[in-house]
């Protein structure tokens, strides 16, 4: 007889980490099929290029596995072999991999997705101790990085701009850099010059990052993903609502269709993308619940204010770069219990909230109010000496010559 | 209200009680029962001045000793002569200690029964019998029963407590289910005693067998009432039942909140031994798990080494086990099967082994959610893997009840209630140290 001693308790809910992991890869898989489906009916290039940018993102991850594995082994008593297995399996690179690739659009070339993924891998994960010892979320910063160490090889076509790709008005821009160059940044309620409709970014069939531009689809996933809680409903739900409230009062300050705005910010610039798969990253944000609803709080306020003010006309990136790293911060405030102070919880995500609609309102009313008044009728007034010329300008906006 | 700072989800464990549930309760066969033993220390490290000598004889009912620092007269369970010292493990202070050792002489000779009392006797006078009975809280704790009433006043509302959360046991089912009025008695007593208005039992909502049951004694007692409360864990914590049933909170004691907690074994020991006059000398054990052959309820003297209860039921299935008193969410394991059944001990459970593989802790905030106490297990668990005291002290460590639910919901099997358990330790050596100094400070 023989009587194992070890800490209680000795039942455990069987939900773990590593089905967590793999379920939401699958999840990710399902989003990489529907990129290959609509790539291929571009063209078949297309199509093989969304397959191979996630085969080459994974490969990259899991020689940075074996290679970090090779380095950091150390007891001999365990196969090599063996350790490296489960070294992979329990650093969950596959999730990085996924979701660093489906972030880049379908022009971006294969270098540039393998330095992004060394990045993301080597620097952003292991140089900090691996799987839930990284503070920054590695596909973010791996997005990060290739955006500002290859922006202009970040493009939307392959090669020269086929006919039947949807929507570039600007060759080597996406939807959104068209969008935000348009009249006063992200001041606009209006699709025009765009060539995609309203229904296009939901559905996604149009060119852009390939796993991002599914909205609807990626929020199905998200969907599905809090019921069967593979991630915390907290951050989603605190971040589309605080760009929803925000963009609402942006939207009335600026004299708006409210409905279609809102619906342009949340379909918009990989904001979906970041909501589910980014913000929810469990490893980056704080423990605490209140903490989970902050960042989401935080990152919503940062996207618009980038997005209406920054340089980059994305924002979410760095927006969730920013909540990643105030959760430690957040973790620090939360200290004692969880159930009491609520008071104070809720003024505090509240004020963050206020903020965000105060200083994102204000900024719009400045842009569009002061700073670019609402053109008056154009008047074009040419000066020419030569009569006759005159007389040719005349035209319906000329309205006086003066010689 | 609903606190989004909390989990939504209740946790509902499996609760594997169906098969000792269902079965009737048996008595151990006495006259196998060669020698009881009775631990000289009490389970919280207290000594045991005792009144017998070798060579005593000595009846069931015997009175042989009594704990030094509560008033708690522990009784002879057996029969015979007392025959000395002799070591045995203990887990409930977890090492070996000495067992005065009775041997049976299996003529079961009662000594005389208590002083009896009935329900007209004043609150001062049920505490007294109370405390001579011997009576500790046999839900687990083993804290002794008298002291909660004699040291609390303005009581309005007694819970006896028959929620009996944790899986495997069924102890306070089967007493539910056969000594119905003299818990409702029990009840009444303790209700008396500490002048209360109301006395309250709390069934689990699934239990509604026995609420039939009850139903048909408590005509006679109008300050009896029975409330259900949801299948859910852990349910059957004082905090949690005061909470639920009366909406009111405390900060360390249920009295501060007009409330006095006991379980159901406890209130029918009560009505036992002051109404019938018979001390605490036996009670039921749910001998369970997986690795149990037959899932039982035995009544056993208290004093018999578990090995041979379960040898009676029938023995182990396996060769190896993971074995604990009481049920798998809050027990420390045993290292073997040889200690005594003591007073506060309400289960056996011995289950398969199953090894659970731990992988990095990533953040998910589950067992923070979770945590019934609202503490913060993974940051207490941090805080202590990279020895930082201060933090750990900001972190309201002493208020865990090592209830075990932040390692049950942890995906990544991380042993965070063995950590924070780890961490009480941690702080109760920091506060002693602090005291230390500061003593030193005013020499």
């Amino acid at each position: 007889m023989k009587f194992i001693v070890q800490p209680p308790p000795f039942t455990r809910r069987q939900r773990s980490t590593t089905g967590i992991m793999y379920e939401l890869s699958a999840l990710l898989g399902l989003l990489w099929i529907a990129a290959i489906v609509y790539n291929f009916t571009i063209a078949p290039s297309y199509g093989l290029k969304a397959i191979l940018m996630v085969v080459v993102a994974v490969v990259t991850t899991l020689i940075c596995d074996v290679l970090v594995g090779a380095i950091s082994y150390r007891d001999k008593e365990k196969p090599f072999g063996r350790y490296l297995f489960t070294r992979i399996k329990e650093n969950y690179s596959l999730v990085t991999a996924l979701i660093f690739a489906l972030s880049l659009p379908i022009g971006t070339p294969y270098y540039v997705i393998i330095i992004g993924s060394l990045f993301a891998t080597l620097i952003v994960k292991y140089a900090f101790g691996g799987f839930g010892a990284n503070i920054f979320n590695p596909a973010v910063f791996g997005r990060i990085f290739v955006t500002f160490a290859f922006g202009s090889q970040l493009r939307a076509f392959i090669g020269t701009v086929p006919g039947n790709i949807a929507s570039l008005t600007d060759v080597g821009a996406t939807v959104t850099t068209s969008f935000s160059s348009l009249g006063v940044k992200w001041i606009s309620d209006s699709l025009a010059g765009l060539n995609v409709t309203m229904g296009q970014l939901w559905l996604g069939n149009y060119s852009g990052a390939i796993g991002e531009t599914f909205t609807g689809l990626i929020l199905l996933l998200g969907l599905y993903m809090i019921v069967r809680r593979i991630c915390n409903w907290r951050p989603i739900v605190a971040y589309l609502l605080t760009v929803t409230l925000t963009a609402l009062v942006v939207a009335l300050i600026a004299g708006l269709n409210p409905g279609t705005y809102i619906l342009l910010h949340l379909a918009m610039g990989g904001l979906m993308y970041g909501a589910v798969f980014m913000i929810t990253d469990p490893v980056t944000s704080p423990t605490s619940m209140f903490g989970k609803i902050l960042i989401g709080v935080i990152a919503g306020f940062m996207t618009v204010l980038i997005r209406i003010q920054g340089g980059y006309p994305e924002g979410v990136t760095f927006a969730i770069a920013i909540a990643n790293l105030v959760s430690p911060l957040i973790d620090r405030f939360a200290t004692g219990m969880t159930n009491n102070n609520n008071l104070k919880k809720w003024s505090v995500i509240l004020s963050v909230l206020l903020l965000s609609l105060a200083l994102n309102g204000g900024l719009a009313y400045y842009n569009t109010q002061v700073q670019n008044p609402e053109p008056e009728e154009s008047q074009l007034v040419l000066e020419v000496t030569n009569d006759l010329l005159a007389e040719e300008l005349k035209t319906d906006y000329v309205v006086e010559v003066i010689k | 209200m609903i606190n989004v700072f909390k989990s939504f989800t209740q946790i509902r464990l499996e609760d594997h009680k169906s098969q000792a549930a269902e079965a009737d309760v048996l008595a151990i066969d006495e006259n196998k029962i060669t020698s009881i033993f009775i631990p000289v220390v009490s389970p919280n490290g207290a000594g045991i001045d005792f009144f017998v000598k070798e060579g005593d004889q000595v009846s069931v009912g015997t009175l042989i000793g009594r704990r030094k620092d509560f008033y708690v007269p522990i009784y002879s369970s057996v029969s015979g002569i007392v025959k000395g010292r002799v070591s045995r493990y203990n887990p409930l202070v977890g090492r070996t200690t000495e067992h005065i050792e009775i041997a049976n002489d299996f003529k079961k000779t009662r000594a005389k029964l208590l002083k009896t009392i009935s329900f007209d006797s004043d609150a001062k006078e049920i505490i007294a019998a109370i405390k001579e009975a011997g009576i500790v809280g046999l839900g687990g704790a083993g804290f002794p029963a008298y002291f909660k009433y004699e040291n609390s006043s303005n009581i309005d509302t007694v819970i006896i407590n028959g929620v009996e959360c944790e899986p495997y046991l069924s102890t306070d089912y089967k007493l539910l289910q056969y000594h119905a009025l003299d818990v409702i008695k029990g009840g009444e007593l303790l209700r008396l005693a500490a002048q209360a208005d109301q006395a309250i039992i709390v069934l689990k909502k699934n239990k509604t067998a026995l609420v039939e049951v009850l139903k048909k004694h408590l005509e006679d007692f109008p300050h009896m009432v029975i409330r259900l409360v949801q299948d859910i864990y852990p349910m059957g914590w004082e905090r949690a039942l005061v909470k639920r049933i009366l909406n009111r909170t405390y900060n360390d004691f249920p009295k501060e909140a007009h409330v006095i907690v006991n379980n159901v074994a406890t209130a029918m020991a009560t009505a036992q031994a002051l109404l019938d006059g018979e001390p605490l000398t036996h009670r039921t054990i749910t001998i369970s798990g997986n690795a149990i052959t037959q899932a039982v309820n035995i009544r056993a003297p208290i004093g018999t080494p578990i090995s041979q209860i379960v040898e009676e039921v029938g023995g182990y299935t396996t060769d190896e086990v993971i074995a604990f008193t009481g049920g798998p969410m809050t027990s420390r394991p045993v290292s073997d099967d040889s200690y005594v059944l003591q007073a506060s001990m309400n289960g056996y459970t011995a289950v398969k082994p199953v090894s659970y593989h731990s992988v990095p802790c990533l953040r998910c905030g589950a067992c923070n959610a979770a945590c019934p106490a609202g503490i913060q297990p993974i940051e207490i668990k941090l805080a202590l893997d990279s020895n930082n005291t201060d933090r750990l002290m900001k972190l309201n460590v002493n208020r865990c009840v090592e209830c075990g639910i932040c390692s049950y919901v942890c995906p990544s099997f991380i042993e965070v209630a063995d950590a924070v358990i780890r961490a009480k330790i941690r702080v109760r050596l920091q506060n002693a140290k602090s005291e230390i100094a500061k003593k030193g400070a005013v020499k």
